[in-house]
């Protein structure tokens, strides 16, 4: 037996800090919590910012475990932190889910300081989405507030929120995908250089992207030691500012009609219906209890499965489609729906120290049921992807597949290959079933009404 | 030009050394110019911060609207 297999070890993710780390047991996740945080743990706990910000759904509540899970002898305590349904990145966020979560970090920055204590640490990855809100999962990234200490973590903030959202807001909206490449967030002198002239019309932007990146190049490796303090009411004036500037950016889907994001024309309105049907009977026989919509666009199948109460991740590509998912998420206050961004010809990768830091989108599967609506024809046409390989992709990504076919006489398909030549001798639904049944049961198949669509649900072979 | 004027102006803090603000247990670099930065803004941006909240409380009390009313908003 491998040590790994014997040894229960922190997550890839959780080295940096060394007040503690998160270590998996027994498929349970729990936190340890180092007796060098000892103090201000406490003091979180005790102080009563730990039940403000978890009554007000701004943290993830825990309750404290047996210390005899403690993996060493640094250990002060031993926590469970109720489990997040889904784990996401903020590379794979809309721009007003990073936008949400530059907020809610600071609506919890302005709340430690009313409590005697400040963030240490503002990294976008501390924040995730549950029950489609933002929350911060980081127990010990709390510590006591001295007055006159400055907030070690404005650079931070500045990297990972303030930059990315100006560069999406001020130049291109496809600039949030850098934060997957830059994991400590964008270098603010990159950021900097990147954004156009107009926005050093921006106080906000002029101070905390253009001037911190000037005052950065200037004092690079330069020791500072200073009597100067941070008084209390500058801080909150900082944060003041950092505020107003992620409150006032914007960033608009072009075409929002929903109309024009969703290829309902491709159906007659029987048509329509009778596919939403046929996928919700698929759901009721599946019985999944988290479903992953790839190609999910606005979500309209999507909210098959959410509003039977099932926990639904929904991907598309198009930033716009997903940043109007997850509006709609928001003005409904729906709670099982989790729109994200998601290039599937290129899915998130493991990045990070030793490719474990944040996790690879298979990794975090697989789900108990994929829905690939509308899907297959850009994978196998537009992106070349044999029939068998794409079979092969679904079995690694679920149980049970609800798969749509669309043959080449759809008025898609014919669009797609209107510009090419047409090498897709094998693209056919005999060679689709045939290729997916080497890894799936055909458990039913529904053609869909006045059209020449095909929809199935399969169950994966063990 | 105006970042330069600031940037230069912030000099004199370096010159103004004798103690470290590096905290025991911190193990984020905040970043020498960053935290130079911070100091100038803060200075700056907290006279301005308090100047808002009475501004707000003045236009709260026009309006008839609680301190409490006001501080949900903003948040």
């Amino acid at each position: 037996m491998s040590r790994a297999n014997t040894i229960v070890q922190p997550l890839g993710s959780s080295f940096r800090d060394p007040s503690g780390f998160l270590f998996r047991k027994d498929g349970v996740l729990y936190r340890q919590v180092n007796q060098v945080h000892k103090e201000d743990y406490q003091q979180l706990m005790d102080s009563g910012l730990y039940q403000n910000l978890v009554a007000a759904g701004l943290m993830i509540p825990h309750r404290e475990a047996p210390f005899d899970l403690a993996l060493n002898e640094s250990a002060y305590k031993i926590i469970l932190p109720e489990p997040v349904t889904f784990i996401s990145y903020p590379y794979e966020w809309c721009f007003s889910q990073l936008q949400d979560a530059a907020l809610t970090t600071l609506k919890i920055q302005k709340r430690a300081l009313e409590f005697g204590m400040i963030l240490k640490d503002s990294s976008a990855y501390n924040v995730q989405f549950q029950n489609g809100r933002p929350v911060m999962i980081d127990t010990l990234s709390f510590e006591s507030y001295h007055d006159g200490c400055p907030w070690d973590a404005y650079r931070q903030f500045c990297q990972h929120f303030l930059a990315p959202l100006s560069l999406m807001s001020y130049r291109d909206i496809r600039l949030g995908r850098l934060l997957r490449v830059y994991i400590d967030g964008l270098p603010l002198d990159l950021a900097s250089r990147m954004l156009p002239r107009r926005s050093r019309l921006s106080i906000t932007l002029l101070m905390h992207i253009h001037l911190h990146a000037a005052s950065q190049s200037r004092f690079a490796d330069k020791q500072v030691k200073t009597k100067r303090r941070v008084s209390k009411r500058g801080l909150l004036g900082l944060i003041d500012s950092l505020e107003s500037s992620i409150r006032r950016m914007r960033w608009s889907p072009k075409g929002t009609e929903w109309g024009s994001y969703y290829d309902v024309h491709n159906y007659t309105q029987d048509g329509l219906q009778h596919k939403q049907q046929t996928v919700a009977h698929f759901l009721v026989e599946a019985k999944p209890a988290i479903v992953w919509d790839l190609g999910a666009n606005v979500g309209i199948f999507s909210r098959l499965a959410s509003e039977m109460g099932i926990s639904t991740i929904a991907f598309d590509n198009d930033p716009g489609a997903v940043e109007l998912n997850y509006q709609e998420c928001i003005s409904k206050g729906e709670k099982k729906l989790l729109p994200l961004l998601l290039d599937l010809t290129n899915p998130s990768p493991s990045i990070g120290w030793h490719n474990e830091e944040r996790i690879g989108l298979i990794e975090r599967g697989p789900a108990d049921a994929v829905m690939a609506l509308a899907l297959i024809h850009h994978l196998a046409i537009s992106n070349n992807v044999p029939l068998d390989r794409l079979a092969r992709f679904f079995h690694q990504l679920c149980k049970w597949l609800i798969i749509e076919f669309i043959p080449k006489s759809d008025p898609q398909v014919k669009r797609l290959l209107s510009t090419r030549k047409d090498i897709f001798e094998n693209y056919n639904q005999d060679n689709f079933e045939y290729a997916f049944q080497e890894y799936f049961k055909i458990s039913r198949k529904q053609v869909i009404r006045d059209s020449d669509r095909c929809l199935y649900l399969m169950e994966a072979h063990d | 030009m105006i970042i330069s004027f600031i940037i230069s102006g912030s000099t004199f803090i370096i010159t103004d050394l004798n103690s470290a603000l590096i905290k025991e247990h911190a193990y984020l670099d905040p970043g020498s110019g960053s935290f130079i930065l911070q100091l100038i803004l803060a200075a700056l941006l907290g006279s301005f911060f308090v100047f808002k909240s009475y501004w707000k409380k003045i236009i709260n009390f026009l309006r008839g609207k609680s301190d409490n009313e006001h501080k949900d908003e903003g948040e």
